[in-house]
């Protein structure tokens, strides 16, 4: 057998480097059997040292000239050792110049160490382990990059373990290798992998760290401390932990508790008392204190454990001890010795470290060294006190080596004490970070990678509950308990001083009053509901604690785990196997950490969740069909999914799964039905009609939102989990029929496509992507808008690293479909990463290359091109002042759709922007992310809302002239509206899924957009240009026609002009609210301001003949087109007539409709008509009051068309883009004076031979105006 | 009798505008004469304006292509207002250019330069696309913004310094010229199955003939599928 095959044999026989039948993540693209432990063999020289040996050999075989320099390269810090020694034989072959560095991947980007050396023409590259052979590939690349002159022939490479499938599969997958030891394994693809989603033979999924080199587990059982007989510490189920466990929120020592104990609140608590008492006493007698000994007490110095100190003082010692209570980390060694020297050595002097917990040791050590220094290394401490001894064995084991003497008799005593000994250890770290800070870490993740604001907000909480930043529920409501509690007595105050004739301000302070209490009634009822579910938690959270310690204990005794079952560890830790609650608290602990590090228990726990989601599974779906699912499955349901989560279970994305869940849908959605049509809902059996209370009601709401979280989050755990998702649902999706349902099935096909961005993540590491746009933006070339320099790229990738060939891609593709039939990339996918290029180059650059209004537009051009088809689209953004801008406003062809932002008739839109509180859930801070509207019924206009919960809301109408809209509320990472994105056209646009996920993915960056902006000077700048350009273009081509006509015929245009411009600069700029959008003066309507502008006046006296004169100049004047002669001028009448509107209004309007008619008089051409003999136009001028008061004003023309007659008899803009002039603005200006004022027109043929019509447009207004 | 100066046909709506933009071009033989003005305009007013019947319509734009092609005083560029008509629903004038120039092609005439005066800015999508259109057909235009407020236009010093160089570039190109731009155009059109022999012959034309050879019938055809782009009816003489 040779030396190589000896080796192999070896290493395939030793059970400490290969992980044999599990399930380990290898890379993003295969899931692997078998995981080999090269670390550990690299690092021990008696194995590498051959390896060394071997590989130098086969160098020399290569490299003949033995003056030739030559590079060695290993991969990761372990390969040094092997290096090293390569470097070494090699030297022994009297190679002379040689010199080596590692490689290691640290977050995807290869970096040297050293990183200065230089690189010789020869380079030797020796990978240690590699399943597909792609790391060596990776470090040609770079090195490459660094020494662009190196040719593929200067490189040798070396793998000495290679470990791979021979199946066919993966043929393409293996890059040919030098390997010095092959191993054959078992692979499967990630896609379709077994282990993950057959439930027949599915395991845990291990990750590795991104080197896939060190796995995140613990190969061996937990195992507990070995405690003596004779400790006295108290039995842990005798002592009551109720009042004193605290769940997740303690920082100590930069160590993060998922459980700790309140010091004061064990000591106090009454059952503990008399235990605490008698374990004192049993300690005494073991001290055998005698009166002449000086006791001093070290301790170190913190808030939680001075209770215990002077209890220990008081009871052991009379309170005769003197206390030293030293900070840690803080007093310099040297004056711990010079002040307390005199003290820990005198004569006699027994020292005792006391502190309320021992955890990690940390604070024992230091003091324990700081006494020994002062002591000069001869003494000892004379024991150890603690009140919970949570240390892990091999802590407890060196803390009690401290403090172990010998009795008189010879006689070994461990002088360390605990009340209570838990088992709690600290937990290992993962990946660098202690497991709850690695929780915070993923959650925070979870928030950034996921797309709807109620996802981010829930992982963002969960977040901080998990770093114990979260504030209590009970502190919120309590604060504004506080507050109100306050403008109660503030008013109560205010109404004592009101003089007693002052009954209407009275009145309203009890109005107000009235206000408080009842919010304070409905705080006061959230408070007794939230205290009864924080002690529901409570008590779960003890039951935990009390398990955790329990299993260390188990395990402790039992170290065969293979025949153990679950009721079994249940029994043996004193719980009832038969109550629910136990088994769901076991499980609970097992599937969290630090249980899930260790691998035995993990596989076990999987085991067991398996067999009890699969038992559940027909048990649910029979008592679903008989009526008899009651809200106890309900959570027992819930409880498994989210375990299934924790441990990796992809059992809950079987086809099956979703329709027991659609199952349940339903039967929540009975109920929804049954509460509106009867109160008397009692059988607890049955959900349907289960009576229940608000927090069970809103765990039976949300439920879908609770689905799709724990789904988000496997997703976030295993792209393919959603691959897998979208395609079970395919075929079930038509079961999912209730609006919850829908919804639930909706966010998750958006959620599922989050894996889009692990695949953007890859591109952009990529230096020649990052760049791909920069060098092209310069302030004189237009926006490069082609898509071409993407297809390009990825065109000439290099052959062995083709992006749209990774797994990523791979796994974006099946789950987006961003391929055509004929596998090109499609336009949408393109747009969107150009788009992603576009924001985040736009982002980093200080410099703005181009116009806002450009980008805007190029932004807008693309994100419409991720439809399919033609759509019309619009962006709001909130400025700095948060008032709401309309930046983007164009259909399809470039027109106007909103024209301009009114709160009045768009409120649908303003509500979305200012955030819908998301619909059947408690939270209010929740808002909408996406929604949309389909226009149900044309001829009247009639919307719904496609994502309501509660259709029997009605939807206002907002805009015409389009069948459906979704818009997307863009926010910032503290959830406030930045901005909206909306998008409108036909039908069946709302059936297209890929635009709206790149929509939701593109959040984030147009936020960003906006951010960058729109909150800041330039923005502001813009907006004031542009309402200056507004006014000046709406204000109607003939403006400065107009203000000539002021200026020529002053004493008869002068005032009338002057209000025109008036109304026209108020209805183009009205959108400017210097103080932006707060509550006050929100309601500052157009109504508001023009009144402002143009006092209300009562019975006016108007003298007719102004009126009449404005007429005639109208039409003399060659500054409105051009003089036109009328066949009889207005006849001048010196009357008076009374109107109840603003004179300057009234002359104004009398004025526009002059304008209008002259501007839409016949035009004679030719010869005179020899039927009717016309040749001038003719005019003239109505006023009548009856009912109501009416202007008529009768003109000849050519004819109106029934579309413009119809539109301005409906009150609608005649000219599409807006313009405020003409019979426009008269609309706006009567209908602010009462929305029942109106102006219509009438056209009828007056002389049919010349084709003259009589146009007759009359102005009614309302009385009550 | 025929003037020496170049011809322009102003076409603007308002009269003091049309006044003012007189006053800017004395340098050049402006049409109408102030005192046809109103009736001029009317005209336009009624072509524009298609609820006018197509009779009424039509009488005017026979009107207005008269004077156009005044054998006397042949116009060389319209300075063409986009807003013709008091009503909204009115054509406008890249319409009414549009109209001008189809029916000079059909008469064998060339495009005649057409500089396009407006307030409404340039990259408001919806004109864009129309005053596109135009150009691609016609070429020969350009855009003049008039300015925000419409009446820098009226300022001599703007209009010195920005519209008269527009119109002597209008204006600048020879017949000969405008003939050349039309035939390259031409040669770079993408032809029916049978383009390469009909292209090979045209390019050797293009290369050898001079301009003063071509007779009158090519030089039209060349201008029609120029700007029409059908090119089954090209037969080489």
């Amino acid at each position: 057998m040779s030396n190589v095959a000896k080796l192999k044999k070896y290493i395939n026989s030793l059970d400490g480097y290969k992980i044999k039948d599990t399930h380990f993540k290898i890379g993003a693209k295969i899931h692997s059997t078998d995981f080999y432990y090269a670390k550990r063999l690299f690092q021990n020289s008696y194995y590498t040292a051959r390896i060394a040996m071997l590989i130098a050999i086969k160098i020399k075989e290569k490299i003949n000239n033995k003056l030739q320099p030559v590079t060695l390269v290993g991969y990761e810090m372990y390969s040094e050792l092997l290096l090293s020694l390569i470097k070494n034989f090699l030297k022994g072959f009297e190679y002379s110049i040689i010199n080596h560095y590692v490689t290691t991947d640290i977050d995807g980007v290869i970096q040297y160490f050293p990183n200065n050396i230089t690189i010789y023409e020869k380079i030797a590259i020796i990978v240690p382990i590699t399943s597909t052979g792609s790391t060596t590939n990776k470090i040609i690349e770079n090195i490459l990059k660094k020494k662009t002159e190196a040719k593929e022939e200067d490189f040798i490479t070396y793998t000495v373990i290679q470990s791979f499938d021979t199946d066919e599969r993966f043929k393409n997958l293996i890059k040919d290798q030098d390997s010095i030891i092959t191993l054959k394994t078992e692979w499967s693809e990630p896609a379709n992998c077994k282990w993950c989603f057959d439930n027949k033979v599915a395991k845990p999924l291990y990750e590795t760290d991104k080197s896939s080199l060190t796995p995140t587990l613990i190969f061996d059982l937990p195992s507990a401390k070995q405690i003596d007989t004779d400790s006295f510490n108290v039995d842990f189920n005798n002592i009551n932990f109720k009042n004193a466990i605290i769940y997740r929120r303690i920082k100590r020592n930069n160590e993060h508790f998922l459980f700790s104990t309140n010091t004061n609140d064990l000591i106090n608590d009454k059952k503990n008392e008399p235990l605490i008492n008698k374990w004192f006493e049993d300690i005494k007698s073991r001290l055998a204190v005698k009166p002449s000994d000086r006791i001093v007490i070290i301790s170190p110095c913190h808030y939680s454990n001075s209770q215990f100190i002077n209890l220990v003082n008081d009871k052991l010692f009379h309170s005769a001890a003197t206390i030293i209570h030293h900070q840690t980390d803080v007093d310099y060694l040297a004056n711990f010795k010079l002040l307390n020297e005199t003290f820990l050595k005198q004569k006699n002097t027994k020292i005792y470290f006391v502190d309320d917990s021992l955890i990690s040791g940390k604070s024992f050590f230091y003091i324990y060294d700081l006494y020994r220094y002062t002591t000069n290394y001869e003494e000892g401490l004379s024991g150890a006190i603690f009140l919970s001894n949570k240390s892990s064995a091999d802590i407890n084991t060196r803390v009690s080596r401290t403090v172990t003497k010998k009795n008189s008799t010879g006689q070994e005593i461990k002088h360390i004490y605990s009340f209570v000994n838990i088992n709690l250890p600290t937990h290992p770290k993962i990946l660098g970070k202690n497991p709850l800070e690695h929780e915070v870490k993923r959650y925070e993740e979870l928030s950034k990678a996921t797309l709807h604001d109620a996802n981010k907000r829930y992982f963002l909480e969960k977040s901080k509950d998990v770093n114990g930043e979260k504030k209590e529920k009970s502190e919120e409501l309590n604060d504004q308990l506080a507050i109100i509690d306050r403008d109660v007595n503030n008013l109560n105050n205010k109404k004592r001083e009101l003089s007693s004739h002052l009954q209407a301000e009275k009145d309203s302070l009890d109005t107000e009053l009235k206000k408080l209490n009842g919010n304070k009634k409905i705080l006061n009822e959230k408070k007794i509901l939230l205290e009864i579910e924080q002690n529901d938690k409570h008590e779960r959270h003890v039951r935990m604690f009390k398990a955790t310690h329990k299993v260390y204990e188990f395990f402790q005794n039992n170290r065969d785990i293979d025949t153990l079952n679950f009721e079994n560890l249940l029994k043996d830790c004193g719980l009832n196997e038969n109550e629910l609650e136990n088994k769901m608290t076991m499980l609970k602990v097992l599937s969290q950490y630090p249980f899930l590090l260790y691998k035995p228990v993990r596989e076990k726990t999987f085991e067991w969740h398996k067999s009890w989601l699969t038992k559940i599974k027909y048990e649910h779906f029979f008592l679903l069909d008989n009526n008899a699912f009651g809200y106890k499955q309900f959570i027992e349901l819930k409880f498994l999914i989210r375990r299934a989560v924790f441990i990796g279970n992809y059992n809950i994305l079987d086809q099956d799964f979703f329709i027991l869940i659609q199952k349940v849908f339903k039967k929540i959605s009975e109920r929804t039905k049954n509460i509106k049509e009867t109160s008397n809902l009692f059988d607890v059996t049955n959900i349907a009609v289960a009576s229940l209370t608000k927090i069970e009601e809103n765990n039976l709401n949300d439920f879908q939102i609770f689905l799709l979280q724990q789904y988000v989050e496997l997703f976030h755990q295993n792209g393919w989990s959603a691959n897998k998702l979208i395609e079970n649902i395919k075929a079930i999706e038509s079961n999912f029929k209730t609006l919850q349902e829908k919804q639930f099935l909706r966010m998750l096909k958006i959620e599922s496509a989050t894996v889009l961005n692990y695949f953007y993540a890859l591109l952009n590491e990529k230096e020649d992507w990052r760049k791909l746009y920069i060098s092209q933006s310069d302030s004189v070339s237009p926006i490069n808008l082609e898509n071409k320099n993407i297809t390009d790229f990825f065109e000439q990738e290099p052959k062995n690293d083709k992006s749209l060939k990774s797994n990523k891609f791979t796994l974006s593709n099946a789950v987006l479909e961003l391929t055509n039939s004929d596998q090109k990339l499609k336009d949408q996918f393109l747009n969107y990463l150009w788009l992603k290029q576009f924001l985040k180059t736009d982002l980093n650059s200080k410099a703005s290359d181009f116009y806002l209004t450009d980008k805007t537009e190029v932004i807008f051009q693309k994100l419409k091109g991720f439809f399919e088809k033609m759509v019309g689209a619009f962006f709001i953004v909130n400025d700095g002042k948060n008032i709401p801008n309309l930046v983007y406003d164009q259909d399809s062809a470039g027109n106007k759709f909103l024209q301009e932002l009114q709160e009045e008739k768009q409120k649908s839109i303003f509500d979305f922007m200012n955030g819908i509180i998301a619909e059947n859930t408690e939270d209010k801070e929740i808002k909408k992310t996406i929604i949309e509207y389909e226009c149900v019924d044309e001829q009247n206009n009639n919307w719904i809302d496609l994502y309501t919960l509660k259709p029997e809301l009605q939807c206002d109408p907002f805009v015409t002239g389009c069948q459906w809209v979704l818009m997307i509320r863009i926010s910032d990472p503290e959830f406030r509206t930045l901005g909206l994105i909306g998008f409108y056209g036909n039908k069946e646009l709302q059936n297209d899924l890929l635009a709206k996920q790149l929509l939701m993915l593109l959040r984030t960056d147009i936020g960003a957009f906006i951010k960058k902006h729109h909150k800041n000077d330039e923005f502001s700048a813009l907006r004031e240009a542009e309402a200056v350009k507004r006014f000046a273009y709406l204000a109607g081509h003939g403006r400065q026609m107009i203000q000539k006509v002021a200026q020529m015929e002053n004493q008869i245009f002068g005032d009338v002009v002057t209000t025109m411009e008036k109304l026209q600069y108020l209805f183009a700029t009205k959108l400017i609210k210097p103080k932006g959008y707060t509550e006050e003066n929100k309601k500052d309507s157009d109504k508001t301001l023009f009144t402002n502008i143009l006092t209300p006046q009562k019975e006016v006296k108007v003298n007719i003949n102004n009126i009449i004169k404005i007429g005639n100049k109208v039409y003399e004047s060659y500054l409105i087109e051009n003089k036109v002669d009328i066949e009889e001028p207005l006849q001048e009448i010196n009357k008076q007539i009374n109107f109840n509107i603003n004179n300057d209004i009234l002359t104004f309007i009398c004025f526009e409709l002059f304008v209008n008619a002259k501007k839409n008089r016949f035009h004679f051409i030719g010869e005179t008509c020899p039927i009717c003999k016309t040749s001038k136009n003719n005019l003239n001028i109505e006023f009548s009051f009856g009912d109501k008061m009416v202007i008529l004003l009768s003109a000849s023309g050519p004819k109106v068309s029934d579309v413009i007659k119809n539109k301005i008899n409906c009150g609608e803009a005649v000219k599409t883009d807006q313009e405020i002039s003409g019979l426009n603005l008269i609309n706006k200006v009567i209908k602010l004076l009462n929305t029942k004022n109106k102006l219509s027109i009438e056209s009828i043929e007056s002389k049919p031979c010349c084709g003259i019509y009589q146009n007759t447009i009359k102005v009614e207004f309302n009385p009550t105006s | 009798m025929p003037t020496l100066k170049r011809k322009i046909l102003v076409i603007e709506n308002q009269e003091f505008h049309f006044d003012s933009i007189i006053g800017n071009l004395k340098d050049y033989c402006v049409y109408p004469e102030k005192s046809n003005y109103i009736n001029f305009i009317d005209h336009i007013r009624v072509w524009v304006n298609e609820e006018y019947s197509e009779k009424y319509r039509y009488s005017a734009i026979e009107y207005i292509l008269k004077i156009l092609n005044n054998k006397e005083n042949e116009i060389e560029l319209i300075l063409m207002d986009h807003i013709l008509g008091g009503a909204h629903h009115c054509l406008t004038g890249i319409d009414l250019a549009k109209e001008i120039n189809l029916t000079r092609l059909k008469e064998g005439k060339s495009v005649l330069p057409i500089a396009f005066l407006s307030k409404t800015e340039h990259n408001y999508e919806k004109l864009v696309t129309s005053y596109e259109d135009y150009k691609k057909r016609f070429n020969f235009s350009e855009w003049i913004h008039k300015g925000y407020f419409g009446d820098e236009l009226l300022k001599e010093e703007y209009f010195k310094s920005y519209v008269i160089p527009i119109i002597d570039k209008l204006l600048g190109d020879t017949e000969e010229e405008r003939f050349y731009s039309a035939f390259d155009l031409v040669l770079n059109l993408n032809y029916a199955p049978n383009q390469e022999p009909i292209k090979t012959k045209l390019t050797s034309i293009r290369n050898e003939e001079i301009y003063q050879n071509m007779t009158e019938k090519f030089k039209i055809m060349i201008r029609e599928v120029s700007s029409s782009k059908i090119v089954n009816d090209i037969k080489l003489e």
